[in-house]
């Protein structure tokens, strides 16, 4: 029965093969053919292989660290179909790699590390050990490589991984730079110039994404205002994202182009009702509340929290000409230091984020804080649920173009009534300036250098800087590289402090 | 750098030594010696190695006994190097064969050294080569080998000569077909180290009138017989030299007895296909089977086996 079932499959699977070796076939075959046909065909000529169609990787599966590469190197090759994963026992280091075409072989080494369970940012996935001389195969490494720095949103490795290559384009290299944060005047230029010059053929998307960012980089400024009328008569013949509608509205606000701004909102929510409540801009639902476009109450508190923050800028600024205020960084480089107890003799103290005031770090950093600067975003930042601050200062948000931060503001509102945001105005300045997005610490030290002159040194701690990669930052609390989403230069931010800050 | 001896083991090759002489000129690496070994040659091979302009360090000498694996241990009691490496006459390696694996012998010290082959026409076409999955795997060599994972061929690796004097490992006298399965299941007996080059460098050329590619005759079963009943003898004594289970036990085996039993319908087929005394010679090859009292369990094993191979073999 098995012969039979064996025979069965192979009829059906293979049937050259079947035809080939079967006794019975082959006899009625030879029946037909003359004695001379017999002694020619009696060997199977040697016939050659078929080339694989595929390219194929193989990587080791030992441990915990190395599950977390399988899934990532799974993630990076979803959209790659040209290339089959092969994971199993292998005699390959954990921290090598083959890939083949079928002709050729290539070691490669996996250099990207695990850090706290997260592929960490900054390298790439796979370099080759040897000079690899395939161009199939180095293509298929450059492939990996870019979907992997994609994977993670490594925009900053990207950019630079592409910038020299051949195949860099204008378009491909603002784009890049703007998603990895770098806002250098070169870039901001590239992008202008990219974004008119190819507004007509640009993805709507790209086109999104140049606007969204220059928007950021540049505030309502007058080089984007015909940019932004294009988009809005765009808007009224095609079909565009609502949230981006949205935006463009909001853009309109802070320009004081209100009337473009109302039919903008009102374009976005005939399209979804919605969409004025899921996109909260607070100066453009201010003005749509005291325009009477709307009278629900979430916008009438966000209409007062409009004025609140503006009036609370005003008042930090008084606070801070009549106070002298200490600024402790989470910089590691006060640690062993014991400058706790003399830090806590300052009247004024702020930091940042989720910075840690419980011992032994008290010992370092101290206890006592008056004001906390925070990034909103409570994946980086715990929700801080102090008492008796005297002012939570948003580091990272605008009245005008940062979306949905009332709902955050509002919850920040328990804890304390004097909650303000750093002025639109410097940090754009600021960016600008470093040509990047500037970190908490130095936003919040350019602001007391606007109020007061330059910073006393003494008033200064934690801010180390120096020892910090571009996309990197590290805490004295946790020891190792944190935030891996941000995106500052610490080199220009050490640049610009040692002007604001005095000797 | 550690030294490399390259055994050539030729029987009246008068048509393929100069390709083979010509690989070994071009070699990016002098440092090696080549010892070539007729198995009683009368081709006037000898003469014509004599005439050729050689580059690289060799000696010629004529094997102690008869067959290619004859000449192979004639090869290796008298060269002295520290890695000896098998290449057939008819076949031709890389360039940077030599440099390679010169590299890991001196680098690395493992006992074996593998690279990767393509198996080559007369037109250079490429018939079959390396199978890498198998070729990288983490499995014992000796199971793989048993279990006919990886191929069995002596060429395409550098083995230590100390590894080889301590598991005195030799190629059997007189056999023509399956010499290398003996002399690999001794090289890899005892766990060795082996490190791996990941690169195609030997070429193995398919000629058509080939040890391997001629029409089975009756010293092929022969052969076939010999070859199994002593690798059963290295199997079973490693075996039993191992702590494992009874299932872990036969489980092995089972295996031994399948491939066995896959290798001899593969040489029944071959003869069906082949030969004109087929009948004959199928009646030879179960004769010396049964006959066989070394194989005898690997047989009663196959005979009660879900498989079909006793019936496609012995009926």
């Amino acid at each position: 029965m098995n012969k039979i079932k064996r025979k069965f499959k192979k009829l059906i699977s293979n049937p050259q093969a079947f035809i080939r070796d079967s006794r019975l076939v082959r006899k009625v075959i030879l029946k037909n053919k003359s004695p001379a046909a017999i002694t020619i065909n009696k060997k199977t000529p040697i016939t050659p292989l078929k080339k694989p169609s595929k390219f194929e990787i193989y990587i080791n599966d030992n441990g915990m660290e190395s599950a977390i590469i399988i899934a990532h190197f799974q993630d990076c090759l979803k959209g790659i179909s040209e290339i089959k994963l092969n994971i199993g026992q292998y005699r390959l280091k954990s921290n090598e790699c083959i890939l083949t075409d079928g002709d050729n072989i290539e070691l490669a080494t996996i250099i990207a590390s695990v850090e706290n369970n997260t592929i960490a940012k900054g390298s790439l996935l796979l370099e080759v050990t040897k000079n690899n001389t395939f161009i199939n195969t180095s293509n298929i490494i450059h492939k990996v490589n870019v979907s992997h720095m994609k994977q993670l949103g490594d925009f900053n490795s990207l950019y630079y991984y592409y910038k020299d290559r051949p195949e860099c384009t204008d378009i491909s290299k603002a784009k890049y730079a703007l998603n990895a944060g770098i806002y250098t005047r070169e870039i901001i230029n590239l992008s202008l110039k990219v974004v008119y010059d190819n507004y007509l053929t640009l993805h709507q998307n790209d086109l999104n994404l140049f606007f969204r960012k220059l928007y950021r980089i540049l505030g309502a400024d007058s080089k984007l205002e015909q940019l932004a009328n294009k988009l809005a008569q765009s808007i009224r013949k095609q079909v565009y994202p609502v949230s981006f509608i949205m935006l463009l509205a909001a853009f309109f606000t802070e320009a004081g182009e209100y009337d473009k701004a109302v039919e903008m909102a009102k374009k976005a929510k005939s399209k979804d009702k919605n969409a004025w409540r899921n996109n909260r801009f607070l100066g453009l639902i201010h003005l749509l509340y005291s325009t009477n476009e709307i009278n629900e109450e979430w916008a009438k508190n966000d209409s007062e929290l409009f004025k609140k923050l503006s009036r609370n800028e005003w008042e930090f600024e008084i606070y801070a000409r009549e106070n002298n205020i200490c600024v402790i960084g989470n910089g590691p480089n006060e640690l062993g230091k014991k400058q706790g107890t003399l830090i806590d003799e300052n009247d004024n103290i702020a930091r940042f984020n989720g910075a840690v005031t419980e011992y032994p770090f008290t010992e370092d950093y101290g206890r006592k804080t008056n004001i906390v600067i925070m990034n909103p975003r409570y994946y980086e930042t715990q929700r801080n649920n102090k008492f008796g601050l005297d002012f939570i200062i948003i580091s990272d948000g605008n009245l005008y173009s940062s979306k949905n931060l009332s709902l955050k503001l509002h919850d920040l509102e328990q804890y304390c009534e004097n909650i303000c945001l750093i002025p639109r105005k410097l940090d754009i300045q600021l960016t600008q300036e470093i040509g990047a997005s500037p970190s908490s610490g130095l936003k919040f030290l350019t602001w007391l250098y606007k109020i007061q002159g330059q910073v006393k040194r003494k008033n200064i701690y934690g801010f180390s800087m120096i020892d910090q990669r571009h996309g990197m930052a590290t805490s004295y609390c946790k020891g190792t590289r944190t935030g891996l989403n941000t995106i500052h230069n610490w080199e220009q931010e050490k640049k610009y402090m040692e002007t604001i800050v005095e000797c | 750098m550690l030294e490399i001896d390259i055994i050539i083991p030729f029987r009246d090759a008068v048509d393929h030594l100069n390709n083979i002489c010509s690989c070994l000129n071009r070699q990016t690496s002098n440092n090696f010696t080549v010892y070539f070994i007729s198995d009683h040659s009368t081709d006037g091979s000898i003469e014509l190695l004599k005439s050729l302009d050689l580059k690289f360090k060799h000696t010629i000498l004529e094997s102690l006994s008869s067959g290619p694996g004859a000449a192979r241990n004639t090869g290796i009691e008298n060269s002295c190097g520290d890695y000896i490496c098998f290449i057939d006459a008819d076949d031709k390696i890389s360039d940077d064969y030599i440099e390679k694996f010169s590299f890991v012998a001196t680098y690395e010290q493992p006992d074996i050294i593998e690279c990767m082959f393509k198996a080559i026409n007369t037109d250079s076409d490429v018939v079959s080569k390396t199978n890498l999955a198998s070729y990288i795997s983490c499995e014992d060599r000796f199971d793989s080998l048993i279990s006919g994972a990886v191929p069995r061929l002596s060429w395409g690796k550098a083995y230590r000569r100390e590894h080889l004097l301590r598991n005195n490992a030799r190629f059997p006298d007189d056999i023509y077909n399956g010499e290398d399965h003996i002399f690999l299941l001794l090289a890899y007996n005892k766990t060795p180290r082996v490190s791996l080059i990941f690169d195609f460098m030997y070429f193995w050329v398919r000629h058509p009138n080939s040890l391997t590619n001629r029409t089975p005759t009756e010293k092929n079963i022969f052969d076939f017989i010999a070859v199994s009943e002593a690798k059963y003898k290295i199997f079973t004594e490693r075996l039993n030299s191992q702590d494992i289970d009874d299932e872990a036990h036969h489980k092995n085996k089972i295996t031994f007895s399948r491939r066995l039993f896959k290798e001899a319908r593969s040489l029944k087929n071959d003869i069906i296909k082949n030969s004109d005394q087929h009948s004959s010679l199928i009646e030879a090859l179960k004769m010396k089977l049964l006959a066989s009292e070394t194989l005898s369990e690997p047989m009663d094993i196959i005979k009660n086996d879900s498989t079909s191979y006793w019936s496609d073999v012995i009926h």
